[in-house]
């Protein structure tokens, strides 16, 4: 007995030494998300409604993301992932469980956003709430296009993938969003094989058509700047990034489509890494962003829709406008969402899309 | 209490069983300190070796932005040597993180982070070598070079904090063997000192109490011990002095006897008497002695003697019984020396060699003993030594008896006593009194044909001038003498011996009556008991000191009388004013001696020669 004191004067000195440390910056609130997401006036606005400061953070690349959780310690309270990466992250236990933290705004989703990785990755919804969602597509310019190739067919994948039109297309600019699966998965659906295959010939394949188109175009995460810049003519981009022309008027010519072999669509969620300790601050900040008028306006700034819009819902003002470019009427039974991948099969298709950028044939080192 | 007797048995296995807990307890807590070092080590060296690639791979990643960025050759040349060379390195540490990795040395979580599929960070590495490898190779296109490089980048800021991760998470089991180390640690002190506790409470404390208890049963023992000894002395002192007043009378009647009209015979029995009663006197004195030299007290009357006479008397002392045994008892002429007056401890001297004289003629039925005087060389610078040998032909003394007879109470066979009576006490007087007088004691035997006993002791040259060997001077003096003693037997001695010296004798009882008397009788001497009752000796000297009528009794010589030897009763005497002091018994010697120191003028010699029988 005589030695249970000082062990126990040591553990009460340790609980209050890094007990002190972690909250000492208790009224501030750590989110990282996609660039150009949180718009100023709405982190203002959750200073003023709950007295805590909201520091953002932005990656333009999820890969970033999703290392950042991987590797644990990150010291965000929140942050925004692709839905596809959920299901990598909780089998490392890089998250935290939202369901426990009493939200007090029930959010409406559409059943588009979680429901096809509900069977794939059981226990999904414990652990995220959807953020914002949209497409990926292709953003023409229509003008330049035109002009060099009279008769091409300006809303099919033909338009990127044919390597003769490429070719003509070089010089005004070919831009790929630097996102392997998606760009993979509209290659195989384009072939017309499943567009979430992971069988080797499947990939081969894929990589073979995108390898004939790499020479005349860059892989990027700079797409809105080079959009501003009117330095590409073909861009197959998100449409957060390929509505900017559109809604905010700035290039007439560019002109963003769902091409009519349909594409893939994308879908944020935010989760809880699994070492933040103020997890009332994480949940007074789902509140706030899934809150409908401060989800509105994130989602417009972002150019995205808001997880309770549907493709048939009554969507109003820039929303109904960005809801009805994401999804086209017509296009909208041709357009999927991509499964999860395992790390593996990650690091596999990541491979094989350096050594494409670097000039490799597929797959070889 | 047998079982509770200290044994070496019992202390060693007591102190090895202690020793046995206490070492037991330090061994297991050295295993216990020693636990998580490894661990410690371990994490260290992990932290060190990621340490190692995360600087690879920040060198990697400015290089890989300067090849993206750059367009000149020149300075894509410089950044090229600067990925090859961070490359290297990386490449090494990878190597002992992937050793390290498959041999379960990092901590449970970091080996998580390091084999998992998602985002293996040394897979990621691998792939970033790979790139490095494609940016160095010469032979790339420019165009090539600058997307390795790009991609690279991206990739090492994505693998980066993963490795970081890892660090941190060594660092974190780090600490945390560290605390346990800590722990460990208490743990460690808690085994030794709870070790210690037991052994003390179980083995020590249990172990003192008991050498405690031996202690004080041992320290009791001794004291009951001394006190019963003590007891004994006392009780030898108080009979050796009750003994001695009436032996007196016996000795001071014989010397009165001696002095009237004898025949030969009858002289020679009343010498014999008085022989006797001095041995038994000198006896007495010596038990005396032993209790002194037992108590530490012994201490030598030195006096100038006649060596040669003494052994004679001894042998007049032993003369009858030698006779009845049919034993021839003689001393043997001395050799060599001029003289054997000298000056030493001539009581001691008798009673060693009336106890080996009595011991020589009380072990032999038939033949000889005899005692010789002889020299000793001596070193230079040193006193004369003398050695004193009796020899018999009895019955010897076997050779695993020598040792031991002059232990007290020893003999040479327990049927000794029985056989031949005696009290074992003689021979352990005589060591102690020879050595006393810086002598020693020896003896050589052989068992059936006889001992000899030989006592060598140092003695110097006599201080007053030599008196012719064995003249007696007879004296008259004619005086009137007081003789104050409240022992009848005493004073009759005294008179007796007084009258025989031409005396007139007027007694008293006790010390009122004396200063009556010195007053009323005018007696020219006073001899002055000093224990009397009513009054005192010491008393009766000061008031006839300070009250007399008579100038001329005031003056009277007043010699004390006492059985005390105590040179401080001496003191006493002279400080109550008496002008001398004599020891009782009182003889014949002492008396004249006394007597002459205050009439030296009225002695008649008549000088009679008694030689050595």
């Amino acid at each position: 007995m005589k030695i249970a004191m000082p062990i126990r004067t040591l553990y009460v000195c340790s609980i209050i030494l890094f007990g002190s440390l972690a909250h000492a910056n208790e009224d501030s609130v750590w989110f990282f998300t996609w660039h150009a997401t949180i718009p100023p006036h709405v982190q203002e606005a959750f200073r003023t409604e709950t007295g805590i400061e909201l520091v953002v953070d932005t990656f333009s690349a999820s890969d970033v993301a999703e290392a950042q959780l991987a590797a644990g310690g990150s010291g965000y309270d929140l942050a925004v992932v692709p839905v596809e990466a959920v299901a990598r992250l909780m089998e490392i236990g890089a998250l935290q469980e939202l369901s426990s933290l009493d939200l007090k705004t029930p959010v409406e989703i559409s059943e588009w956003v979680l429901e096809p990785h509900k069977e794939a990755v059981p226990g999904i919804e414990e652990f995220t709430k959807p953020f914002l969602w949209g497409s990926t597509g292709l953003l023409v310019d229509q003008a330049a296009v035109q002009s060099r190739l009279p008769n091409a067919p300006l809303d099919s994948w033909d338009l990127f993938f044919n390597p003769e039109y490429a070719e003509v297309l070089a010089d005004c600019g070919i831009s790929i969003v630097d996102s392997v699966q998606e760009v993979v998965a509209i290659t195989l659906n384009y072939l017309g094989r499943d567009p979430n295959s992971v069988s080797e010939p499947d990939l081969d394949a894929a990589f073979a058509v995108l390898a004939d188109v790499m020479p005349y175009a860059t892989v990027t995460d700079e797409q809105f700047w080079q959009i501003e810049q009117s330095e590409v003519c073909l861009s197959l981009t998100w449409s957060s990034t390929g509505l900017a022309p559109q809604i905010y008027g700035m290039n007439p010519d560019y002109t963003y489509s769902v091409p009519r072999e349909g594409s893939v669509i994308w879908a944020d969620v935010v989760v809880m890494p699994a070492n933040t300790e103020r997890t009332d601050h994480s949940r007074d900040l789902i509140d706030f962003l899934m809150s409908a008028h401060h989800a509105a306006d994130i989602a417009s700034y972002a150019l995205a829709s808001r997880p309770s819009y549907g493709p048939s819902s009554n969507a109003v003002g820039v929303q109904a406008d960005i809801l009805r470019l994401s999804f086209p009427d017509d296009r909208r039974e041709l357009m999927f969402m991509m499964d999860a991948r395992s790390g593996a099969e990650k690091r596999e298709l990541d491979k094989r899309w350096r050594r494409l950028q670097m000039g490799f044939k597929s797959g070889s080192r | 209490m047998a079982q509770t007797r200290i044994t070496r048995k019992y202390l060693r296995l007591r102190s090895g069983i202690a020793l046995g807990i206490v070492m037991v307890a330090s061994v297991i807590a050295m295993m216990v300190a020693m636990m998580g070092r490894d661990n410690i080590a371990a994490r260290a060296q992990n932290a060190a070796s990621v340490d190692m690639v995360l600087l690879s791979l920040s060198e990697l990643s400015l290089a890989f932005y300067d090849l993206k960025d750059s367009d000149s050759a020149e300075s894509g040349f410089t950044s090229r040597g600067q990925v090859r060379r961070a490359a290297h390195a990386a490449e090494a540490a990878l190597a002992v993180i992937s050793k390290d990795a498959t041999m379960d040395t990092f901590s449970p979580d970091a080996q998580d982070i390091l084999t998992r599929e998602t985002l293996n960070p040394l897979l990621e590495l691998q792939e970033i070598l790979f790139m490095a490898d494609v940016v160095v190779t010469p032979g790339n296109t420019n165009m090539n070079i600058s997307r390795a490089a790009t991609l690279a980048a991206d990739l090492s800021l994505r693998v980066m904090p993963i490795f970081h991760r890892v660090r941190q998470l060594e660092m974190q089991a780090g600490d945390r063997a560290a605390d346990r180390q800590f722990l460990y640690g208490i743990l460690a002190l808690t085994i030794t000192l709870l070790g210690a506790g037991v052994a003390a409470r179980f083995v020590l404390l249990p172990m003192e109490r008991f050498v405690i208890r031996a202690q004080a049963r041992v320290d009791q023992s001794r004291r009951t011990a001394e006190a019963a000894s003590q007891a004994k002395s006392m009780f030898l002192a108080t009979m050796s002095h009750e003994i001695r007043t009436p032996l007196n009378g016996v000795l001071g009647l014989a010397e009165v006897l001696g002095d009237t009209k004898l025949d030969q015979e009858q002289n020679r029995m009343v010498k014999m008497i008085s022989s006797s009663g001095h041995a038994l006197l000198q006896l007495i004195n010596d038990v005396l002695d032993l209790a002194k030299i037992d108590a530490g007290k012994l201490t030598l009357d030195h006096a100038d003697f006649d060596l040669h006479e003494l052994c004679c008397e001894t042998a007049e002392l032993f003369s009858g019984q030698a006779a009845k045994k049919d034993v021839h008892l003689e001393v043997l002429p001395p050799e060599g020396a001029p003289t054997w007056f000298v000056h030493g401890a001539p009581n001691a001297v008798r009673q060693i060699l009336t106890n080996l004289v009595g011991n020589a003629v009380k072990f032999t039925d038939a033949g000889s003993v005899t005692i010789r005087l002889e020299n000793m060389p001596s070193a230079p610078n040193m006193s004369r030594l003398v050695r004193l040998t009796v020899k018999d032909q009895g019955i010897g003394i076997a050779p695993e008896a020598l040792d031991r007879i002059f232990d007290q109470f020893e003999q040479a066979d327990a049927s000794t006593t029985t056989k031949f009576g005696g009290t074992g006490l003689g021979l352990a007087i005589v060591k102690r009194l020879a050595e006393a007088m810086d002598g020693h004691v020896q003896v050589r035997s052989v068992e059936n044909e006889g001992a000899e006993f030989s006592v060598v002791f140092p003695v110097t040259l006599a201080k007053s001038t030599s008196v012719e060997t064995g003249v007696r001077l007879k004296h008259s003096f004619g005086r009137r003498i007081l003789v104050a003693d409240d022992n009848r037997v005493n004073q009759l001695v005294a008179q007796k011996l007084l009258e025989n010296l031409g005396c007139e004798v007027i007694t008293a009882a006790n010390g009122v009556e004396a200063v009556d008397l010195a007053q009323s009788g005018e007696p020219d001497l006073i001899l002055m008991d000093v224990r009397m009752p009513v009054m005192d000796g010491l008393q009766a000297t000061r008031e006839i000191r300070a009250n007399a009528d008579d100038p001329k009794i005031r003056k009277v010589p007043i010699v004390g009388l006492s059985a005390n030897a105590h040179s401080e009763h001496r003191q006493n005497g002279i400080a109550a004013g008496m002008n001398g002091y004599l020891l009782k018994p009182v003889n014949r010697e002492a008396l004249v001696a006394e007597l002459e120191q205050h009439w030296p003028s009225s002695e008649t010699n008549q000088k009679t020669v008694e030689a050595c029988a």
